[in-house]
């Protein structure tokens, strides 16, 4: 029992410190533009987003850096992933992500990048949103888990 | 009752002309994201048969409409700047009917947080036609009568081909695109109203995985012109345009319509018997719930034509 405590407790711990390392180096870019605005904020303000994928098969709060709500420009998205049925952190996910505005009917020419970090915390990184205006990050999850979930961000 | 003397002729083809000016500023927008066009400057007069002309043009983004008609202003440092150059000439290929061509040279300067770029190229090439089934100022009460149509070529590189992050190098929407439309437009003495409804097709596109389909685009312009003693001409414009939700994989995608409101003025000022010299202002006007999902344009445009 006491074992099983001490597992679950590092497993999260592990997952914080992932989702902070993730955090840390998004926010090391911005630290030339507004260091105090990004780094100051993001900790009180929590995830920008909760949601479940479109199957119901997992569980996502996401987090945009260096601002959050993200601003004209590329941007990172570090997103916490956990299985819906037992609520675990999901590891072993493919993801793909490609931002897409669709009132205009395009994408970007920068293809995004992604890591997957231990504790179901998975950074995408050059998150190109160039213009003005309503953006979907578009996520298509495989390996471990198949379902697709989108983020809408909307950029002043 | 309008009648076609020879002065009063003279006049409304300023007009005329002062409104095939006007139009097409309403049908176009951003390189990447506009619609089709089946009005272009290079309109011929009834007794004109050919003309070539080119007419430079500028506009300011200072913001943006979102998904709910909100007006939001950008931030000052991330305003862009749309220039763009077209090259056009018409042919009278009938009586009544004409074909016109317009190739746009776009260039764009955009700017965020993590830098600047400005790029640019040839933009999608238009073809237009138009047949006036009845000319304007014939009849009192039957106005001018002209069916429009177009076809915009996918010539110029779409957003996800361009060579910078800012995508200022894309000039096209990357696919072809068709324009069908009615134009009505009487004379009353110097008065020339014009009242013109389009409908813009998108073929789908298959684009980074995914097919891509932007709804059908419906446009009315309604535009007022008068013409002065020495043939010169002033028009205002306005056009508004709506479409609904775009479609990704066959699914629509919610809170994508777009609406535009367009407010245009424009001028004619005739240089010598063939000469003509044009310029306008557009304006979005940033008011909520004029338009959605939609950025907003200031900008300016002049332009030279030779008609024989």
């Amino acid at each position: 029992m006491t074992r099983a405590i001490r597992w679950v407790a590092t497993a999260a711990g592990l997952r914080s410190l992932w989702l902070a390392c993730g955090l840390v180096l998004a926010l090391a870019p911005a630290c030339g533009d507004s260091p105090s605005a990004s780094a100051a904020a993001l900790p009180d303000a929590g995830p920008e987003f909760t949601l479940e994928s479109d199957d119901k098969l997992l569980q996502l709060q996401a987090y945009s850096a260096p601002f959050q709500p993200p601003t004209r420009g590329l941007s990172t998205v570090t997103l916490d992933i956990t299985n819906a049925k037992t609520g675990a952190p999901q590891d072993g996910l493919v993801l793909d992500a490609v931002p897409w505005m669709p009132a205009h009917g395009h994408g970007t020419s920068v293809t995004t990048a992604v890591e997957a970090k231990a504790g179901g915390v998975y950074v995408v990184s050059r998150v190109n949103m160039f213009m003005g205006g309503k953006w979907d990050l578009r996520l298509g999850f495989s390996g471990a888990v198949t379902d697709r979930a989108t983020l809408h961000f909307s950029i002043p | 009752m309008p009648r076609c003397t020879s002065r009063f002729l003279e006049l409304a083809l300023g007009t005329l002309l002062a409104c095939a000016w006007l139009q097409p500023t309403a049908a176009r927008a951003q390189a990447c994201c506009a619609g089709a066009a089946a009005l272009t400057p290079g309109r011929l007069a009834p007794h004109e048969k050919a003309l070539v002309g080119l007419q430079l043009k500028a506009a300011l983004v200072l913001g943006t409409f979102d998904a709910r008609g909100r007006y939001v202003p950008a931030p000052v440092r991330d305003a862009e700047l749309d220039l763009e150059q077209d090259l056009f000439g018409a042919l009278r290929v009938t009586k009544r009917g004409q074909l016109a061509l317009l190739v746009p040279v776009l260039q764009a300067r955009r700017h965020d947080r993590n830098g600047s770029e400005f790029g640019g190229g040839v933009g999608d090439i238009n073809v237009s036609a138009r047949y006036d089934f009845y000319t304007a100022g014939r009849s009192m009460y039957l106005p001018g009568i002209a069916a429009l149509g177009g076809v915009t070529l996918p010539t110029g590189r779409p957003v996800e081909s361009a060579s910078g992050r800012l995508a200022t190098d894309a000039t096209g929407v990357g696919v072809v695109q068709g324009n069908l439309g009615v134009a009505l437009e009487q004379l009353y003495g110097r008065w020339l109203i014009d009242l013109t409804g389009l409908l813009a097709l998108r073929a789908t596109r298959h684009v980074l995985g995914q097919s891509a389909t932007l709804a059908p685009q419906w446009t009315v312009l309604a535009a007022l012109a008068y013409t002065f003693d020495n043939g010169a001409s002033l028009g205002l414009s306005a056009a508004y345009s709506v479409e609904g939700d775009a479609a990704l994989g066959g699914v629509s995608q919610s809170e994508s319509s777009r609406r535009r409101t367009l407010v245009t003025l424009s001028g004619l000022w005739p240089l010598a018997d063939h000469w003509h010299l044009q310029a306008h202002l557009l304006w979005d006007p940033p008011l909520s719930a004029l338009a959605t999902n939609q950025p907003q344009n200031t900008g300016l445009g002049a332009g030279v034509i030779r008609s024989w």
